[in-house]
């Protein structure tokens, strides 16, 4: 029998357990990655894609059927081409998923991090708040959210992002605490460390795996939180297309001409559930239980 | 009545992995006594926990028996249906495991899991039933038996999680009681107490145990015979007093070396056999232990060799240890 | 048991009242006042300021929040500016036959969600283990007014089999309601039913490779007990968490579906207050929606706690609890 040399034979079992590593060997997870790498293609590229001006209106080529020659998804009532603008508005589901992303992840970060690393009085007043936050399911706040601020793209970034603080402060938190205990934080501490110091160099990198897990995961919630708000005429307004009020106004014209909805629709479950793959494999990918 | 309860002959189980076949019981053969302790001894990996599984018929997925035979009480186990293996589990044969706090269900109570067995086999009905599991909590060691019945297993300490474990297991009266490591997980007093207690209970329920254990210690308390396996065979099997006194293959000898004494200073290094245990993968021809064994030969690497009866009640797996030629001991261990 | 009930009916005080506080600083936000909105473009100076009188709005703020607190205390969730009828009436109006939705909606997820997923967990790998688990995910992953807008077009328009829009009435008996219910309730349940199958399956298998699962064998009991028995009452604990979280997005699920089959509950009814600007009305119901959300996630903690009763001994810190 061969004799492999051990150390070798460790480096390598390390290598194929790294993060990255699992995450390529999951098949769904790899399917997941492409399609969302495909979606923020098709967001980035968007006027390289799509074949018509998304709000070139033609009166006289409305409601054409899909797989009408040059229009493959077919049109919608203004005559406008449904593919070019399903392409386009993966812009806006991108867009508000990300800047949603950033906004209620940095606040909620921050805050969680506050909380956690304070304690005391700190620490309940913020979490309390959150819990209180917490109390609305999270549709109903960013709808409650969107009639304060008004509609528009920023808006509907920041309602969400708001609607999202809450996650990301208790992750935050709990995972602060569990740093915090670990004994090389006492130790360096004791070194003399400042607090930024700390906070900067241990805690952040290691409280990253289980916020960037959720991360993803919130993702595909804000793609539907935003096609939600568009449905109900609350977040992106027409001409501009997105997803969710292409779907809006397809629901309309459910009787005579289905594909408005239905291509809409589809789109928006083939973009979350790739988010939900990638998301799933991700998790799977950090989890120090799995192998 | 003869006096043997339980023989298995030529078991064999391989597990079918995706990385290849992984053969952890590979032609084991042994027998249990009326009213005795069998032993059996290894490292992890040799194949002790997966043979005893074979006798309930619990080899879990994806392993399968190939083939072999268990004759207990005139029947081949391993031709029973799962129907009637069902009556026999917990009833005649029994079986406790490693770790009290992960073997018993964490969401019913000790006298509800005790009663469920005895319910189940004895028909009683559920009064007659908490008797009992209070009789039986008793017989193990238990104080206020009774009231115990309604604690939950975190509820107790470690000891006495290991003692209800028992009483779960013996409520049926079973002819064989299997255990599998059941003092590893628990304080070196406690070890001592349980074992007392394994002990009595087989004289007053004339009961068998199998007891797998890797520590040799535990086998000189309590048991009879020993068998030892290494890589998925059995390599020796008699009586306890003659595995000390008079072991045969190299590699018992490696385990009786390698047991620190209790005369060796701070500064004496322990011992430790050559080499690690082989892939299971990769088992073919000849014998498992070769390429750890000082007096290996060619032959070693090609015949592949059998369980024989050298002296009376003691069987070596060896080519060089026969009736006529024995190999002197030596040490196969190293310092380290 | 009792001790640990009143413990949480304490800790839930505080939320209870930043959500009351959230409420009303939102619309407090709002740009516009209320009075005109109310009373309407046409209305005088003094007209308006007589409602703002009547509104309480001249007084300072936090007078006007402990008016507010007072008014819920009592009961008096605000006035609809639409209707001109104390929100509470409407709620309660309404409010039923969101809970019938609701209700139906829960009963089938758990129904086909649960099974499905202890029955994938027994045969890991397997075909159905598979197919199930896939459309679970598709299912987790459907935009619910799309899922919505899908079934009324295959059984409503295009096999006519079941009606699209609103409740039925009872005067027809109750078979017309429950036809009407059907689609509603299935397209609500849909996302439930698929988290239930992919929590049920995952902690079933944590269960299953447990030490006591093996004890339970040994003891001689048929696998069907030993996996509804031994294994499926220990990997309840997650599985309710779930439950809880998705009774509480029924309330949000429940708003977009009755918008789509125009179902006459509260959902709907916020909706259509946001739409026409009815703030008093929006106001109300929204505070009303976030105290049954932190009621029901209350609920499924002592449920949790009966289930498991180790939990009935740890702080609630511990578990990183709240609402």
């Amino acid at each position: 029998m061969e004799m492999i040399d051990e150390n070798k034979l460790m480096q390598l079992e390390r290598k194929a357990n790294s993060p990255w590593a699992r995450l390529k060997r999951n098949k769904t997870a790899v399917i997941g990655m492409v399609i969302v790498i495909a979606a923020v293609c098709m967001a980035i590229f968007a006027p390289l894609l799509a074949p018509y001006d998304p709000n070139a209106m033609d009166i006289s080529k409305t409601f054409l059927k899909p797989g009408t020659p040059g229009h493959i998804l077919g049109t919608d009532e203004f005559g406008r081409d449904l593919l070019s603008r399903i392409i386009y508005g993966s812009r806006i589901s991108i867009l508000v998923a990300a800047g949603a992303t950033l906004v209620g992840g940095t606040i909620g970060i921050i805050l969680g991090i506050i909380a956690g690393y304070k304690e005391g009085i700190l620490d309940t007043v913020i979490m309390r708040f959150m819990d209180g936050m917490f109390a609305f399911p999270f549709v109903l706040l960013s709808i409650v959210l969107m009639t304060v601020l008004g509609q528009g793209l920023e808006n509907v970034i920041i309602a969400i992002g708001i609607a999202n603080v809450p996650g990301y402060a208790r992750i935050a938190r709990g995972q602060v605490l569990v740093v915090k205990g670990e004994e090389y934080c006492q130790a360096v501490k004791s070194l003399g460390a400042s607090d930024f110091h700390l906070i900067f160099n241990h805690i952040i990198p290691n409280i990253l795996s289980p916020v960037i897990v959720y991360a993803t995961m919130n993702l595909a919630g804000s793609i539907i939180s935003e096609a939600t708000l568009s449905f109900l005429g609350l977040g992106i307004q027409p001409p501009t297309a997105s997803w969710g009020n292409i779907l809006r106004s397809g629901r309309d014209y459910l009787l005579t001409s289905p594909h408005i909805a239905t291509y809409s629709g589809l789109a928006i479950l083939l973009a979350v559930l790739g988010f939900n793959l990638f998301g799933d494999g991700i998790r799977d990918a950090f989890d120090p239980k799995m192998k | 009545m003869t006096q043997q309860l339980l023989e298995a002959e030529d078991l064999k189980v391989y597990f079918y992995t995706p990385t290849g076949i992984v053969k952890s019981v590979n032609g084991v053969s042994f027998s249990v006594d009326r009213g005795k302790t069998l032993g059996i001894v290894g490292e992890s990996g040799s194949g002790k926990s997966v043979t005893v599984s074979t006798i309930m018929k619990l080899v879990p997925a994806p392993g399968k028996i190939i083939s072999g035979k268990i004759i207990f009480k005139d029947k081949d186990l391993l031709k029973l249906n799962e129907r009637e293996m069902l009556k026999i589990r917990g009833n005649e044969i029994s079986m406790i495991f490693q770790d009290p706090m992960t073997a018993l269900n964490p969401v019913f109570t000790i006298g509800e899991q005790i009663m469920e067995s005895i319910i189940l086999h004895q028909k009683l009905d559920k009064k007659a039933a908490q008797k009992k599991a209070a009789e039986t909590l008793e017989l193990v060691g238990v104080p206020d038996a009774e009231l115990r019945l309604k604690s939950y297993p975190h509820e107790f300490s470690g000891g006495m999680r290991q003692r209800a474990m028992i009483a779960m297991a013996i409520a049926c009266n079973p002819s064989l009681l299997i255990a599998d490591e059941p003092t590893t997980a628990l304080d070196v007093t406690v070890q001592a107490q349980v074992l007392e207690l394994l002990k009595d209970l087989q004289k007053r329920l004339d009961m068998s145990i199998i007891l797998i254990t890797h520590n040799l210690g535990v086998v000189w308390e309590i048991c009879h015979d020993v068998m030892v396996m290494y890589a998925g065979n059995a390599v020796e099997h008699t009586d306890t007093k003659t595995l000390y006194e008079n072991p045969l293959h190299p590699y018992t000898w490696g385990l009786l070396d390698s047991m620190p004494k209790l005369s060796y200073s701070k500064e004496t290094p322990l011992n430790a056999i050559e080499g690690s245990p082989p892939d299971l993968r990769l088992v073919g021809k000849g014998c498992s232990f070769a390429p750890r064994c000082p007096y290996r030969q060619q032959i070693c690497f090609d015949e592949t060799p059998v369980l024989k009866e050298i002296e009376k009640g003691h069987k070596v797996s060896c080519h060089f240890q026969d009736e006529s030629h024995r190999l002197s001991r030596r040490s196969v261990v190293r310092n380290g | 048991m009792l001790k640990y009930i009143l413990k949480r009916l304490v800790e839930i005080l505080p939320t209870l009242f930043v959500v009351a506080l959230i409420t009303f600083f939102v619309t407090r936000i709002i740009p516009g006042d209320p009075a005109s909105v109310m009373l309407g473009p046409q209305a005088s100076v003094e007209a308006v300021e007589k409602m703002r009188v009547k509104l309480g709005l001249n007084e300072s703020i936090p007078k006007q929040f402990l008016i507010y607190m007072n008014d819920i205390l009592h009961g008096n969730f605000g006035t609809s500016f639409y209707y001109n009828e104390p929100v509470t009436l409407l709620i309660l109006e309404r409010f039923p036959n969101t809970v019938i939705l609701a209700a139906a909606s829960m009963i089938l997820a758990l129904l086909v969600g649960i099974p499905i997923g202890v029955i994938s967990a027994t045969k890991q790998y397997s075909i159905f283990d598979y197919v199930t688990m896939v459309l679970a995910l598709i299912g987790v992953s459907m935009p619910i007014f799309w899922l919505g807008l899908m079934m009324v077009l295959t059984f409503s328009v295009n096999l006519g089999w079941l009606p699209s829009t609103g409740m039925g009435s009872m005067s027809k008996g109750i078979m017309d309601v429950i036809k009407h219910l059907i689609l509603p309730s299935v397209c609500l349940a849909t996302i439930p039913a698929a988290m239930f199958a992919r929590i049920t399956r995952s902690s079933m298998l944590d269960i299953i490779r447990q030490d006591y699962i093996k004890t339970a064998r040994a003891k001689g009991l048929r696998e069907s007990v030993v996996i509804w028995k031994h294994a499926f009452k220990n990997a309840l604990p997650p599985i309710i968490t779930v439950v809880g979280i998705e009774l509480a997005s029924l309330l949000s699920g429940a708003i977009l579906t009755e918008t789509i089959f125009s179902w006459p509950g509260m959902g709907k009814m916020v909706v259509d207050a946001i739409e026409k600007r009815d703030y008093g009305l929006v106001q109300g119901s929204v505070l009303f929606i976030a105290l049954i959300y932190v009621i029901t996630n209350l609920i499924v903690d002592i449920l949790y706690a009966v289930v498991n009763p180790r939990i009935r001994y740890t702080k609630t810190s511990e578990r990183g609890g709240g609402a």
